[in-house]
């Protein structure tokens, strides 16, 4: 044998070798090793807050570390959502956890799994550090009820923190051109409204953004629901009316798709060429911003709701979630929380950042009140907490919600019928919902 | 005796070879070698964000009985299709006629440089405000013209649907979204070409220029019978080179494609799959399957092309 080919062996044989090595039972994983915390002298808290609301967080962090003496509570912006999500993903594969992270139910629902998080119940019902019955009645009962996750064991494994609620910004300039004096309060109106403008104006009166939170809000607003155990309700009569509706508005050239993930329609709703836009009630500080260098008239409104059904909205907004590190650091994450969340800084959150208070005591502070009273448009979202319902936090929905978002672009680019792709939606995300 | 000394020779050369070749293994042993098994590795277990149990190869069974994992394949094939023989024909004719000029050469190089270095997302971005379908610049061309305005990224139809007016079914063909990607990435990497088929160019020895202008050959029987033989190597590189990429092209389609449903899956290539089936979704096993598949289609490309080059390519 030449010396050239009992080197190519050796070659083969030591890759081989590797194959052989790599497909055994995790040599190089240590799966059983406990958690750890990032940072063993701090608490390290992974945000995605942006401008005030990062301020604020960072100015009452401080102020918890000086009321609270002990391990300090450490704010590190971690990106946006997704970055967040991939970040714990890696930490937690590492072993290695921030102790608290800001996250949305089906991103908690994805950690839970792993062993990672802790359940809050345990320091909720604390005689001594926990919520006192009256305490925790006071906060709405959609933003406790949306922690809890019916995968696993009703378990309250995130805590409410910055809550909104999908809301109808309307632009009163294009209203008052298209002489339409009031606000729409079911489906048919608003799409009455859009005629009106489409025929005063000749615009399309409503920029769609692709989102799955809105279809949601608009199924729950025609009576639908969205899952009953691990089976997806997205070939029920109400989600065809919903995506029935919103492609005729297209067809009809009433209304128009935008880039997902830009924020167009607030550039059009800002310059007037949009009558209405269906957003979140946190984005009420960008157009505040917006307004300051070039005003212009606006308002909040309800989400319009079907025809002999009562107004809902489908809630938003990240909770926070506290993972495995020491015992030490998980009850000083918890004291956090609950420092958060107190009375006196959700009103202060809901008055410096757009979000709304979690607690419905909030209502009757004299500070809140004289902020409802000088922008009476800021209460519209605190009202509509009453009748606001979460998404569904099922494993796996992350993932249902990238196909509710592909379903609404086919809808809205009149590639299938509503019909076909209702029923294809389901198919596509009980697989996902009830994969072994 | 003979032998023996062979032996000496072959054992005196090993110990430098191995020095040699270290520094590439320290590079490559932990950054190409331990992810490559790592992933292999994970391929073969089935847990979601963790190990799980070990499945053997139902990952890639999985993966080929998913019609998401056909569709972001089928687009990966467009792609490499639409975009690798027009770089490489664009960049070609763009250096034969910069070889021609005499003056502003270096200009138009770098010109033709910039968008190829250049961050890829930078330059998306620039791209995505283009393509808006409401105040983009393509758009504002078009109704200017009196055509009809596009959707642009957001358009899941096929583009021979649209170009033959609702003939071919909508599902046939790259979409308008996946074309709308490809001529970014055309334009972004076409200098590459340029630059390397010039240094190819200037390879050619003057004297057969002159032995050809001597016998009377006119400009097109030099590209034909000098040029472009003699510049076989540059385009196996290049062809080599475009078509690895254009299979793990990932920044342009992740700064391109509209977040969540990705024009219903249209702009959607393996590189993405991989990457939101991993890490979205957290299918460490099956992520990693469908990238061993990737790796070895590549390979088995590159093999392929290797093989035919062999009778084609002309070495000086």
């Amino acid at each position: 044998m030449s010396y050239q080919k009992r080197i190519e062996r050796v070659i083969i044989c030591y890759f081989l070798l590797l194959l052989l090595l790599f497909s055994g039972n995790g040599c190089f994983f240590s799966s059983h090793t406990e958690f750890v915390p990032l940072n063993s002298s701090q608490v390290v808290f992974w945000d995605r807050q942006t401008a005030e609301s990062a301020v604020f967080i960072k100015t009452k962090a401080n102020e918890f570390n000086e009321q609270h003496p002990g391990l300090p509570i450490k704010v590190e912006k971690a990106g946006a959502y997704a970055e967040i999500f991939r970040k714990v993903s890696a930490s937690i594969q590492a072993r290695k956890l921030p102790a608290l992270a800001v996250s949305y139910e089906s991103m908690t629902s994805e950690y839970i799994p792993t062993g990672a998080v802790v359940p809050i119940d345990e320091y909720l019902n604390d005689t001594e550090i926990g919520l006192s019955k009256e305490e925790l009645e006071d906060f709405f009962p959609a933003v406790i009820s949306a922690n809890r996750y019916s995968d696993f064991e009703n378990r309250l494994y995130s805590f409410p923190l910055a809550k909104s609620v999908l809301v109808l910004y309307y632009n009163k300039d294009v209203l008052n051109k298209s002489e339409i004096s009031h606000l729409p309060e079911t489906w048919d109106e608003f799409y009455k409204h859009l005629q009106i403008i489409k025929k005063k104006t000749g615009k399309r009166g409503y920029a769609i953004s692709i989102d799955c939170s809105t279809v949601i809000a608009m199924i729950y607003s025609f009576g639908g629901e969205i899952v009953k155990g691990r089976q997806t309700l997205f070939n029920s009569p109400e989600t065809i009316r919903v995506f029935s509706f919103l492609q005729r508005l297209i067809k009809e050239d009433l209304a128009y798709v935008i880039t997902p993930g830009t924020f167009d329609d607030q550039i059009a709703f800002a310059r007037g060429e949009i009558a209405y836009m269906i957003r979140s009630s946190s984005l009420r500080i960008a157009l505040e911003l917006i307004e300051k260098e070039k005003p212009f008239y606006w308002g909040i409104a309800p989400l319009p709701h079907a025809t002999n059904f009562p107004p809902v909205t489908v809630l938003f907004g990240p909770n926070i979630t506290i993972f495995k590190t020491t015992q030490e650091q998980q009850k000083r994450a918890w004291l956090f929380v609950r420092f958060m969340t107190s009375k006196e800084n959700t009103v202060n959150w809901a008055i410096e950042t757009g979000y709304v208070p979690i607690r419905k005591s909030s209502a009757e502070d004299p500070k809140l009140q004289k902020f409802w009273q000088e922008k009476p448009y800021t209460k519209v979202p605190f009202d509509c907490l009453k009748f606001a319902r979460p998404e569904p936090n099922l494993s796996g929905w992350q993932q249902v919600r990238d196909m509710v978002e592909s379903a609404e672009l086919e809808v809205l680019t009149l590639m299938n019928t509503p019909d076909i792709v209702c029923h294809n939606l389901k198919k596509k995300a009980d697989a996902v919902l009830n994969l072994p | 005796m003979l032998f023996s000394d062979r032996k000496n020779k072959r054992s005196s050369h090993l110990l430098p070879a191995i020095i040699m070749l270290a520094p590439s293994f320290v590079i490559l042993i932990p950054f190409f070698i331990f992810p490559l098994f790592y992933a292999f590795q994970l391929s073969l277990w089935g847990g979601k964000r963790n190990m799980g149990d070990f499945v053997g190869l139902k990952n890639y069974l999985m993966a080929f009985q998913n019609p998401l994992f056909w569709q972001s394949f089928k687009v990966t094939i467009y792609y490499a299709m639409m975009t690798v023989p027009t770089t490489l024909i664009l960049g070609f004719i763009i250096a034969y006629l910069l070889s021609k000029i005499t003056r502003g050469k270096v200009f138009f190089r770098i010109l033709f440089f910039v968008p190829y270095v250049t961050s890829t997302v930078a330059v998306a971005m620039v791209w995505r405000i283009f393509y808006n379908p409401q105040a983009g610049l393509f758009n504002f061309v078009l109704d200017y013209f009196g055509f009809s305005i596009q959707r642009w990224l957001l358009e899941p139809r096929g583009i021979l649907h649209i170009l033959t007016g609702g003939i071919i079914a909508p599902q046939f063909g790259p979409s308008l979204a996946l074309v709308c990607i490809s001529l970014f990435d055309i334009w972004h990497t076409f200098g590459f070409a340029v630059v390397v088929f010039l240094a190819g160019m200037s390879t050619i020895p003057k004297e057969y220029y002159e032995s050809a202008q001597i016998d009377g050959a006119r400009p097109l029987h030099i590209l034909f019978h000098i040029e472009l033989p003699l510049l076989t190597p540059t385009w196996l590189f290049l062809i080599t080179v475009q078509l690895i990429r254009s299979l793990q092209t990932f920044s342009s389609f992740y700064a391109l494609s509209p977040a969540g449903g990705r024009t219903m899956g249209t702009t959607e290539n393996l590189m993405l799959h991989i990457y939101s089936q991993f890490y979205e979704y957290g299918y460490w096993g099956y992520g990693s399957a469908v990238a061993i598949f990737l790796s070895i289609l590549i390979m088995t490309l590159t093999f392929v092309q290797w093989q035919w080059a062999r009778r084609y390519v002309f070495y000086q």
